[in-house]
């Protein structure tokens, strides 16, 4: 059975020659838009179009198939097969059926006709859609009348019967059974293709071998007009890369020939796409004829896609995420080698990604300035509400969602991951209709805190707010987040609750999340012997070395300032004090107070090496740079941004169950006096022992992702 | 700091009555369409289409905001709030720029502005966009002189949508108007933004914007519109109901060119609270001739 019984069949008569046109009419009568499909001629009839009929009579058209006379139920041709003749048999079937205005919809030679009839019929044509197209061979090079000619002379001269076989018409009259074989073999180059293959041979085969010949030779001499630049309505060029028929390149000819013209190339396709890649064709048929906007201009066909696509999205709000993704996107290729992994960052994360050599998505220039605005909000004292920040950034976030959501669309990946990208997660369960790849979560903290106004203040208020409606929405779609992954361990979740009346967040990590461990993106055991290390910072045996640095931002400037102010105060202490300070891409070392015996750096690469060679190190609150810092058994000052709830209260308990103790994390407001001189000398008199950072997160991580690959 | 920073500001004087206009202008000045984000009522300013800018400039429109008379960095006349004061206002805009034809979108009253200039400028308007229309087709004002200016029974629920109360307790008002523009859960965001905002005018202003807000003609004006409308309207609105914009598009039937798209829960604002898909029902209207189906209901992701 069909999948869809016609509603009318008949037949229509050329007022010419009176030969009759069986055509099928399907849906309604009264559908407000009609689609006629055309065949090729006479090599298949009108069930080519098959896997077409019952979509588009779903999607509200009314839809008519015909057979062209010479084949099917047509009846056979007594006048020959021109160009003219099929147009005219087009239009008469139209007629019969009372249809002014249609798109018209064809393979190959079809477009002889169809697009005479948009060139010389406008008013009846509303689109144009042409695959595997052939527009005759006057039309457009490297075809010309003298080719035309040529290529008759070659199909009409006897063969050798030795010769492998081929379209020409010796081997249609002698060798019809394995002719149609082979021609099935060349139109479906795709694997896996033997039902498309059998329909076609039967096809073909209820067409005598003479009428194909007949029908070939009319049609290789039959002079076309030059139609192509006067087709005014839209018109769809689809064509199948790998079309042994016709080459693609024709395909661009006639798009470059027809003004209105849309080209899309199916990657991987062969001659007959719609039957082949039915579902995707009829897609793209459709749009046109509903003249919605186009952006791609190829679709490479599923099992064409030999490497798999991975997303990374990876927050630009602190440096620590950029490189444990580089860890992780490391060890994923190991797993997955064919993976291609595309990253939509901003700056500070692209000097990252850049330096090891990762491929940036273009449209990565498109996003909204994350980290300037946060930076924006910095208060001039070392204080930054990260969590108000974020709040006030919505109209950011947004932005870059549909940046993303863009990216996603269009790019056939077959994961996307986000690394603390808010904008991917909360965006994706607001709008869980747009997810259409798996979705890999990672992040270092979950849940925001209130810092400031008390229990009873408007942040607890808001912070318990947006933490309920991550909660309401992880639990109601579950299906958004494939894996979501807890950087870190269960001792290090703090004990706190999301806000009055909502979950413990360890439980509750524990229900959503896996628990991945910490990633470390190196192994301090890689740096070699310490004093080969130190050496190679000219960090000297007779001093002792503390390196301050303050990140990718200019968030630490306030800090940085108040170091090297109280540093002369330091050395009177301990006379044997070196400092290096380091200022990042984005802090001018000019702009600081130049004080005799500091060194100031700009950027350095690879900061950790350098702070795993110091004696002591004086950084900011982030999660990475401490982590570093623990593992390398550095002693260090955090100096954790006020106000910053993930710095204060996240960062600081994890750093805690690590060994670090609580009074080397150091207040702003503490930074007076001769602080820095009691913190260092209390800090390299007993130097804090620290637990290992254990490895193999990356590694942990990467299998997760891997899976959904 | 906003998603993206305007291209082109500047300031210019309607010359009617005198008051200033400060507009921004984003993306590429030879965009092949160029979208004004109208104002609405003078309660807020252009920072309303935070959401809608940055979306419409990557997809290649030119987009126009300007802060409505009474806030923002625009004019604050004592006096001068009616429609035609606002169309006036836009037509010195898109003289100013110039702007010769466009896409209008309106929100809330400011689809009184938008109904208007289209009706009265068909030429210049590409396409519109009414998104929770505080239009009523016979031309009424949301509320009567009286009540309005006098003392309310009590200060509950829409009794504090009263000039006594405005006078009295400004914030009290403005806080809960807020909680009725975002009706659905979690919108604390888009309310403080409204508080916020709202602190930019005054209750006299906004007495004046109420006083002036009859329009005897917007249903003739609506019947004669010939350009492609798209309604957008949140099923859950509780400063407009979601039938005034049924009956709208009812009041334009046969018109085949009408397309109401109501938002399942959804709140007055949806281009704040569910701001994906509603730039995304936008974009596909301003992008398709013809959209598929007249009406279709989005159930959202919370409903």
């Amino acid at each position: 059975m069909r999948a869809l019984e016609p509603t009318l069949s008949g037949f229509a008569s050329t007022t010419g020659d009176m030969t009759r046109i069986a055509f099928e009419a399907f849906g309604t009568r009264d559908a407000a838009r009609t689609i006629v499909f055309s065949p090729s001629g006479v090599y298949a009839h009108s069930r080519l179009w098959k896997m077409q009929v019952p979509y588009f009579v779903q999607q509200g058209f009314r839809v008519v198939t015909y057979d062209c006379r010479g084949s099917g139920r047509s009846d056979p041709a007594t006048n020959g097969f021109t160009p003219a003749l099929f147009a005219q048999d087009t239009l008469a079937v139209m007629d019969e059926l009372g249809i002014a205005r249609a798109a018209l919809v064809g393979i190959t030679w079809s477009l002889r006709w169809l697009g005479r009839i948009a060139a010389e019929h406008p008013e009846r044509v509303t689109h144009l859609v042409s695959i595997g197209t052939f527009p005759g061979m006057n039309q457009t090079e490297p075809y010309g009348r003298q080719a035309a000619v040529e290529r008759l002379e070659w199909f009409l001269a006897p063969s050798d019967p030795a010769e492998p076989i081929t379209w020409r018409a010796d081997h249609m009259l002698h060798r019809y059974s394995e002719l149609t074989q082979w021609q099935a073999t060349e139109d479906f180059p795709e694997p896996h293709s033997t039902k498309a293959r059998e329909d076609l041979t039967a096809w073909s085969r209820e067409t005598a071998p003479e009428t194909l010949v007949a029908s070939c030779v009319d049609l290789t001499v039959a002079d076309d007009n030059l139609y192509l630049a006067q087709i005014r309505c839209p018109t769809l060029i689809l064509h199948g890369e790998l079309d042994a028929a016709i080459p693609v390149a024709t395909a661009h000819a006639v798009h470059a020939a027809i003004p209105h013209s849309r080209l899309i190339v199916f990657q991987g396709s062969g001659h007959v796409p719609e039957v082949r890649d039915a579902e995707r064709s009829d897609l793209e048929i459709h749009e046109i004829i509903d003249d919605r906007p186009q952006s791609g201009t190829t679709w490479r066909r599923a099992l064409a896609r030999r490497e798999k696509r991975a997303l990374f999205v990876s927050s630009p709000i602190g440096l620590g995420h950029s490189q444990r993704d580089v860890a992780v996107a490391r060890e994923l290729r190991a797993l997955v080698p064919d993976l291609r992994i595309d990253w939509l960052a901003q700056h500070p994360v692209t000097r990252v990604l850049e330096a090891n050599g990762e491929t940036i998505h273009p449209a990565s220039a498109l996003l909204a300035g994350e980290s300037p605005h946060i930076e924006s909000l910095m208060g001039a004292q070392h204080e930054l509400n990260v969590f108000q920040a974020i709040r006030e950034m919505d109209e950011i976030l947004l932005a870059n969602f549909h940046v993303f959501h863009d990216v996603a669309s269009q790019g056939n990946y077959d994961l996307w991951v986000g690394d603390e990208a808010w904008e991917v997660d909360y965006y994706l369960h607001e709008n869980p209709e747009l997810k259409t790849a798996p979705f890999a979560w990672l992040t270092d903290f979950v849940g925001y805190l209130p810092m400031v106004g008390g229990p009873d203040g408007r942040e607890a208020f808001v912070t318990a707010d947006y933490n309920a409606e991550m909660i309401e929405q992880v639990e109601r779609f579950k299906r958004v987040r494939d894996v979501a992954l807890y950087i870190g361990d269960a001792p290090d979740i703090v004990p706190d609750t999301f806000g009055p009346g909502l979950p413990v967040i360890a439980d509750w990590v524990a229900d959503n999340f896996e628990h991945n461990g910490y990633i470390r993106y190196f192994d301090p055991a890689d740096l070699g012997e310490r004093g080969a290390l130190r050496a190679r910072f000219g960090f000297g045996e007779g001093e002792r070395v503390a390196v301050a640095a303050v990140g990718g931002t200019s968030v630490g400037a306030s800090l940085l300032r108040r170091i090297v102010e109280s540093f002369p105060a330091a050395r009177d202490a301990m006379p044997d004090l070196r400092l290096v300070v380091v200022c990042g891409p984005r802090i001018d070392p000019a702009s600081l107070p130049q004080v005799p015996g500091v060194e100031y750096l700009g950027y350095v690469h690879n900061l950790y090496e350098m702070l795993a060679a110091a004696d002591a190190a004086l950084v900011q609150g982030g999660l990475s740079t401490t982590m570093e810092l623990v593992g390398a058994g550095t002693p260090f000052l955090s100096f954790p941004l006020t106000n910053h709830f993930e710095q204060n209260r996240h960062v600081a308990h994890r750093l805690e169950r690590y060994g670090v103790p609580t009074w080397t994390k150091v207040s702003f407001a503490e930074t007076g006096g001769d602080w820095l001189a009691e913190k260092l000398t209390r800090l390299l008199s007993a130097p804090p022992r620290y637990e290992d950072v254990s490895g193999g997160g990356a590694r942990r991580a990467a299998e997760r992702l891997a899976a959904l690959l | 700091m906003r998603a993206l920073e305007p291209r082109n500001a500047g300031a210019v004087v309607n010359r009617h009555d005198g008051v200033r206009l400060h507009y921004e202008e984003f993306g590429p000045a030879d965009a092949p369409r160029t979208v004004v984000l109208l104002p609405t009522w003078s309660l807020v300013h252009s920072r309303v289409w935070k959401m809608q800018v940055p979306f419409l400039v990557q997809r290649g429109y030119r987009v126009i905001t300007f802060d409505g008379r009474g806030n923002g960095l625009s004019g604050r006349p004592p006096k001068g709030y009616a429609t035609d004061d606002f169309v006036r206002d836009m037509e010195t805009i898109v003289d100013h720029l110039p702007v010769r034809r466009a896409v209008l979108v309106g929100f809330s009253a400011g689809g009184r502005w938008a109904i208007q200039f289209a009706a009265t400028h068909p030429e210049r308007v590409d396409r519109l966009v009414l998104i929770a229309p505080a239009t009523f087709m016979d031309g009424s004002p949301r509320v009567r002189v009286t009540p309005f200016t006098q003392t309310p029974p009590d200060r509950d629920g829409w009794n504090k949508y009263n000039a006594v109360h405005w006078r009295e307790d400004y914030g009290d008002f403005v806080r809960w108007f807020a909680s009725q523009i975002f009706t659905e859960p979690r919108s604390t965001k888009g309310q403080d933004d409204i508080v916020a905002w709202a602190a930019s005018t005054t209750p006299e202003m906004l007495i004046e914007t109420v006083l002036d807000s009859a329009n005897p003609r917007l249903g003739e004006y609506w019947r004669a519109l010939t350009c492609p409308i798209l309604i957008v309207h949140g099923s859950e609105d509780a400063v407009i109901p979601v039938s005034n914009s049924r009956t709208m598009a009812a009041a334009r039937e046969p018109a085949p060119s009408t397309h109401l798209v109501v938002l399942g829960a959804c709140g007055h604002a949806p281009h704040i609270r569910d701001a994906v898909r509603t730039n995304l029902v936008i974009a596909e209207f301003l992008e398709t001739h013809r959209p598929a189906e007249p009406t279709r209901r989005l159930q959202h992701a919370r409903a």
